[in-house]
């Protein structure tokens, strides 16, 4: 298994590579200075000059990316323009929140989706069934921020204990919204998917023994149609929670959480390379990440597979 | 089956029987004509200001409100869902383009040129979609409905590349390839006469799900300031961007688009849904 993982690390390398040269020349092309953008209308073009230059804006392009990757060598991500800080830091400090909803919000979809799917798929074609499609469909028709926004007028404002918007560090009570909101997308997924391949699992001989034998209902579901039908739905869990680590920009914004997908829109919009460079990397390392750790479980989930086998 | 009856007939009659694509079907069509007959439909000129009304409720005059500049609501959905259906077909085409370029030139060749074109699919895919979107808008001094375009159908394609390579590939190795080559057929007759059709299908029910996809996405860009700006309309997106702050005020001014991008999304996933399923032949009745 080690083999696996090192020659899937080694794999990664160069699509690392080619998304740092992808996110730099974007980057590169934004018109704007992030100095001028920094400093507003204060300060005077020397104070301007000496910025640019500590910051090495005045190299060419190509050396600008050189400097990157070679202090990308020695795990360093440089200077954040806007912060006067260490990009690292800043990552460490906002990944933080992101992370504690991203979290939260697999969990509420996982317990919920894999919980409708096997309810549908237990009765398929019921009310049960029929009313949980309904409720997958809405839930990845549905603009993130907008079921956020109504989240926070419908109920928010309507329950006292419950803050409309803002972070505290380990409040579950301000993280339970932004939770739902999060996780109602991965929880369609899961739940259409869970609900795909027990249906599958179920008609199989095993699962007609087991019930013959006379197994109860649901132990039959979850042991003889949930177990084969796990690596699918584990696979949707971990694509899923790669996405969100990367992708609650929209959710952070709606309720105000200091998270990094905020961090990463208001790095593009100052202009400040280094903090969406780092931050690209970051994120991009995360779901390259998740997704190894999605494939090396699979080993764990089914006995057959062999990881040594595989590219 | 009966003998004679051609493969796309029996998918028309799978179809035929799927109330879901159907229902996406009204839903696409429920938004789409409004917005083309928007002049005809809305209540009233989208410019139309109403100052004096006492407040800015659903009212009978106004089934959905006003929004925040006292202009009706309903007329501004009406004439918004122009923007964001043309921003929405317009990045769709993009990625179709894309993809379908990318993925058959890389299926149907093969070697390095595949090696090559899906390391680039692989590095787009991996980067996180809307801040790639948000960065390419950001490229443009001033937003329009062709920057978002680009930002979305620039983001859209690596998924359908990657449909569309494994179609060609596939196509490449079939039957009646081989048949159509030993009678003599042409590279360019073979890809557009056989494997083309064979791989059709599937880009047709992708492209639905990615014009459900670049609906939402114009939406989020709204929300976060990038949105489609064509006086003086503005779009489904930006119209929530707008009525933000207001939301603790007027529900509406929020509610009301995001069912439009809602019911917009979902009629396009269900037809996609429902046209995949029928053409599935392993779902064949």
């Amino acid at each position: 298994m080690f083999r696996f993982v090192l020659r899937r690390l080694l794999n990664v390398a160069p699509t690392l590579l080619g998304i740092s040269l992808v996110a730099f020349v974007v980057a590169d092309w934004l018109p704007g200075d992030p100095i001028a953008l920094k400093m507003g209308q204060r300060g005077d073009e020397a104070t301007r000059e000496r910025l640019r230059k500590e910051h090495g804006l005045d190299a060419s392009a190509a050396g600008r990316y050189w400097r990157f990757l070679v202090k990308l060598g020695h795990g360093d991500l440089g200077q954040s323009i806007q912060y006067e800080q260490p990009v690292l830091r800043i990552l460490a400090e906002r990944f933080v929140p992101t992370l504690q909803l991203a979290a939260g919000a697999i969990v509420f979809a996982v317990i919920g989706g894999v919980g409708a799917g096997l309810m549908s798929a237990r009765r398929p074609g019921s009310w049960v069934d029929v009313g949980w499609t309904g409720v997958a469909l809405a839930g990845v028709s549905m603009p993130v921020f907008w079921l956020g926004m109504m989240l926070i007028v419908f109920v928010a404002a309507k329950v006292p204990w419950l803050p409309t918007s803002g972070y505290e560090p380990w409040s579950v009570r301000h993280f339970l919204l932004p939770w739902v909101t999060l996780g109602t997308v991965p929880l369609a997924l899961i739940a259409r998917l869970t609900r795909a391949s027990v249906m599958e699992a179920m008609d199989r001989d095993w699962a007609r023994v087991a019930r013959a034998k006379g197994l109860g209902e649901w132990a039959t579901l979850w042991r003889y149609g949930l177990r084969p039908a796990l690596i699918p739905v584990v696979t949707v869990v971990g694509g899923s929670f790669a996405s969100l680590l990367s992708g609650a920009a929209l959710t952070e914004t709606v309720f105000d959480i200091p998270g990094l997908g905020r961090e990463v829109f208001s790095a593009i919009e100052g202009r400040d390379y280094p903090v969406v460079l780092g931050a690209v990397m970051w994120f991009a390392l995360t779901f390259v990440l998740v997704n190894l750790a999605v494939d090396v479980s699979y080993v764990f989930i089914d006995p057959r597979v062999r990881l040594e086998g595989r590219s | 089956m009966s003998a004679g009856v051609s493969p796309g007939r029996l998918a028309w009659r799978r179809l035929r029987r799927r109330p879901a694509a159907w229902v996406g079907v009204v839903l696409v069509l429920l938004v789409a004509l409004p917005a083309l007959l928007a002049r005809w439909v809305a209540p009233y000129g989208y410019e139309e200001k109403f100052e004096t009304e006492a407040n800015r409720d659903p009212s009978r005059k106004h089934w959905m409100g006003l929004d925040p500049n006292y202009r009706d609501n309903l007329s501004g959905i009406v004439y918004g869902g122009r923007v964001s259906l043309k921003v929405a077909l317009g990045a769709t085409a993009l990625s179709v383009l894309i993809g379908v370029a990318v993925g058959g030139v890389a299926g149907f060749f093969g070697g390095w040129v595949d090696e090559i074109l899906m390391r680039v699919t692989d590095v787009v895919y991996a980067f996180p979609g809307i801040l790639l979107a948000v960065a390419v808008a950001a490229c443009f001094e001033a937003q329009s409905v062709m920057s978002v375009c680009l930002a979305l159908g620039l983001v859209g394609w690596p998924g359908l590349a990657r449909l569309v390579r494994g179609q060609a590939l596939v196509a490449r190795e079939e039957d009646y390839v081989s048949a159509a080559r030993a009678l003599g057929a042409g590279r360019g007759r073979i890809l557009l006469r056989h494997v083309g059709p064979n791989c059709l299908t599937p880009v047709i029910v992708m492209g639905s799900l990615l014009m459900a996809g670049n609906i939402l996405g114009e939406a989020g860009l709204g929300f976060l300031g990038i949105s489609a700006v064509e006086a003086p309309h503005p779009s489904w997106g930006s119209m929530r961007n707008g009525a933000r702050p207001y939301v603790q005020v007027g529900w509406w001014m929020t509610l009301f688009p995001g069912l439009a991008i809602a019911l917009t999304t979902l009629g396009f996933n269900l037809l996609g849904d429902g046209v995949r399923d029928a053409l599935d032949p392993k779902k064949q009745s």
